[in-house]
């Protein structure tokens, strides 16, 4: 009996500290790097290269954006670049579980992924992202995961805020900077919108978690204090959308190749308002 | 939570206790007080609250309100309880979240508590901020419903022991209820320092995404309150 219960206990420590191919079992429990620790590296990331501006020359331009592509497979990652490419996108946003947290599946996704030149891209990281010890290969490619980026027309600009929720919280640093971001430069711009990885809303019974409801209800009331017009998400692969005030909050579908309704979100920024349809690939 | 002391007569007990803690989004330190009364007669029962906000970034100083109703029943001799809830936390000065619900909870077995049940979240925007930042009245609330809740309870001693300690994993607080795939988890001790006086300490540990995503602290809190039945 005694050898049965060690044997047991051996077969849970071996099945959560070693994980199978897509799931890391340790990550339930714990994180190699934590939110704040991301956040600092992050920061100090912004610090050193600074924020993107995009300039555009009409009062329109179009943003693409994914989540929960999950790379290997790169079918659709592919159909996603090529048409965010013909149509000539300002950006595209990358909303996390971009891949599976591998190297190997972070350089196949390196190798899919255009120039920036070609094609402005933004990432933040989603919980399968930061599995395998994922966020070094992450930093490796993207360098920081909280930061802002602007598009200027050519009489207004407007703000992009991609924040890290792939840990499941903002951690108490990232959200006093994004706080303050908020408190200092919302009223310079037009439109804000946010970009993460984690739904804040539970639109539909499912399996994948949310912030922790005290955390919601803190980002709750700064949306709305700052006229934050749209929050996009992803995590729960499934579409949905409601309206909470003045801002607009958005799940994705998951852009994995083996989702059957896999799909991606199109944005219509224009002087009186941002549209947006979910295209299915 | 302590659970309240079930009585054949009637019987009126009050309660408070105050949460010390701190989280990601608390900035510093935060303090609590809630004061409770529960009136119990053969086999109903309600139970009502109300929350204060001592020390903590929310504006509001009356942070809670909540009121449980509950019915003791039996199948065979398998022992049960209903319970319908409602309550109200003002988290913020222009929102507050709405929650109504029932679980049902069973202590057939002497060492563990086992409930199970759902809730019906709305968040909503006060009418004084949607003429301050110009919402209509349509897009001023949110809603998410048939959310599971559940907590599970394992006691050292029986349930009816003078003293007792327990552990727990839930998503339900008094003024809060996580989303499901939110577990958390709460060492108890209770001590019945008299017959109708028992004092009562709590931990409560959050970890964010726990059991389901690449997990990461959150947050905890200590809970100290007394229970006096009249």
């Amino acid at each position: 009996m005694g050898n049965l219960k060690i044997n047991i206990v051996l077969l849970v420590v071996v099945f959560v500290f070693s994980g199978c191919d897509k799931f890391e079992l340790r990550g339930f429990f714990t994180s190699y790097d934590n939110a704040n620790e991301r956040f600092q590296e992050s920061h100090e990331w912004n610090n050193q290269y600074g924020y993107s501006e995009i300039n555009v020359s009409g009062s329109n331009y179009t943003i693409n954006a994914f989540g929960d592509s999950h790379v290997g497979g790169t079918e659709n990652l592919d159909e996603f670049f090529r048409i965010s490419q013909d149509e000539n996108v300002t950006a595209v946003v990358m909303a996390g579980d971009i891949t599976t947290g591998h190297k190997d599946d972070y350089e196949v996704f390196s190798q899919h992924l255009p120039l920036w030149e070609s094609l402005p891209f933004f990432a933040t990281t989603g919980n399968h992202d930061l599995y395998f010890d994922g966020w070094q290969h992450f930093y490796s490619i993207f360098g920081s995961s909280t930061y802002f980026f602007v598009v200027n027309t050519p009489g207004q600009s407007d703000l992009f805020i991609c924040l890290d929720t792939g840990s499941g919280t903002l951690g108490s640093l990232q959200l006093e900077w994004f706080k303050t971001l908020l408190e200092s430069s919302r009223n310079n711009y037009r439109y804000c919108m946010v970009f993460t990885h984690n739904n804040l809303f539970r639109f539909r019974p499912t399996t994948s978690t949310n912030p922790m409801v005290e955390e919601i209800q803190v980002l709750l009331d700064l949306f709305l204090k700052h006229n934050v017009n749209m929050v996009v998400t992803a995590h729960d692969h499934k579409q949905n959308y409601d309206i909470l005030g003045n801002t607009v909050h958005i799940i994705m579908d998951a852009l994995l190749d083996e989702n059957d309704e896999a799909g991606y979100l199109k944005l219509f920024v224009t002087e009186d308002r941002i549209d947006y349809s979910f295209v299915d690939l | 939570m302590i659970n309240s002391v079930k009585g054949v007569d009637a019987q009126i007990a009050l309660q408070s206790h105050f949460d010390v803690g701190e989280n990601n989004v608390s900035e510093g330190v935060f303090v609590k007080n809630s004061i409770r009364s529960s009136y119990v007669f053969l086999n109903y029962s309600v139970e009502a609250g109300m929350q204060f906000d001592l020390h903590s970034n929310n504006p509001n100083v009356l942070t809670g309100f909540d009121i449980i109703g509950k019915r003791q029943l039996s199948i065979g001799d398998f022992p049960f309880e209903i319970k319908g809830f409602f309550f109200l936390n003002r988290f913020s000065d222009v929102l507050y979240e709405t929650n109504w619900g029932f679980r049902v909870e069973t202590r057939k077995l002497k060492h563990f508590l086992f409930e199970l049940g759902t809730d019906f979240r709305t968040n909503t925007i006060t009418k004084t901020a949607r003429e301050e930042y110009d919402i209509v009245k349509s897009d001023s609330k949110i809603r998410e419903n048939f959310n599971l809740i559940y907590v599970i309870t394992a006691y050292l001693k029986p349930r009816v022991n003078d003293w007792n300690v327990g552990l727990s994993v839930t998503n339900v607080d008094y003024y809060l209820i996580n989303q499901s795939t939110n577990p958390v988890f709460y060492l108890q001790a209770t001590w019945k320092l008299k017959s109708k006086l028992t004092l009562y300490l709590e931990t409560w540990y959050k970890q964010a995404g726990i059991l389901n995503i690449n997990a990461d602290y959150f947050g905890y809190f200590f809970r100290g309150g007394v229970k006096w039945e009249i």
